[in-house]
């Protein structure tokens, strides 16, 4: 009766023993970090919507390029006057051609003609 | 004249003292035939052009032996004729029939060497200074 006794009093000094072997479930339980989590978010300071990037319009570009500082063109030098274009000289002579149908240069009311009887050879 | 012609022009014909009329002269065969017809041609489209070329055939005066028809007519266009026409004239019996009648109008005067230079009516032959002609100009002027 005594070995009874003495089993029993081991079978739960074991239990015992057992029980303080289990750890402790961790502090923080699935429930905990949940609330956690929703209590950072709720903590954070508010993200800005992200603005639109404006995309100029045509308009818009057309008026800075207008509204732009105008370049100043390189001066341009003043072309020299040209010359008077050089005249051949019988230009400026009568020409003609005699009843006999030789040609003459000056004019037919000189005082002298001058009959060139000539081959261009 | 290439030499003494632009002096003439200068100091007389310019000053309404003289007036020149070229006559052709062809002495030479086809080679003056062709040179005086490029001559007539650019003449039928204008008188002034008739000088131009007549300038430019004395300024090429060694390349007028044998010249072909289209280095002749390359001279007349460089002057300024227009080419169409110009090969019609060159190409056609009129303009070569009116270059020959005026070389044998002046066979029938008796001339046959050149150059002759008739100034009012007196024959000077041979190539001249322009100081010849000076003297020549001064006393019809005078007198």
């Amino acid at each position: 009766m005594k070995s009874k006794w003495l089993f029993l009093i081991l079978i739960f000094l074991i239990s015992c023993q057992a029980q303080t072997a289990v750890p402790e479930p961790p502090a923080e339980s699935v429930e905990n970090v949940v609330v956690e989590e929703v209590a950072v978010e709720a903590t954070a300071p508010p993200v800005e919507p992200e603005q639109p990037t404006a995309v100029p319009t045509i308009a818009q570009a057309v008026e800075e390029t207008v509204t732009e500082e105008p370049t100043p063109l390189p001066a341009t030098p003043t072309p020299a006057p040209t010359e008077e274009p050089v005249v051949e000289a019988n230009n400026f002579l009568e020409t003609g051609r005699t009843d006999l149908g030789a040609y003459y240069l000056g004019s037919p009311n000189a005082p002298i003609r001058m009959i060139d009887y000539s081959d261009f050879l | 004249m290439l030499d003494t012609e632009p002096q003439i022009i200068e100091n007389y014909v310019k000053t309404g003292q003289v007036q020149i009329v070229f006559w052709p002269v062809l002495n030479h065969g086809d080679s003056s035939t062709f040179a005086t017809l490029t001559a007539e041609c650019a003449a039928q489209q204008s008188t002034d052009l008739f000088w131009d070329v007549h300038k430019k055939l004395f300024e090429n005066l060694s390349d007028l032996w044998g010249a072909t028809r289209d280095e002749l007519i390359s001279l007349a266009v460089e002057a300024g004729a227009e080419q169409a026409t110009f090969e019609a004239c060159f190409d056609g019996p009129d303009g070569l029939s009116t270059v020959l009648a005026l070389d044998q109008y002046r066979r029938d005067r008796g001339i046959y060497s050149q150059p002759i230079f008739d100034i009012n009516n007196q024959i000077f032959a041979g190539y001249q200074r322009v100081s010849y002609f000076d003297e020549i100009f001064a006393a019809l002027l005078d007198g």
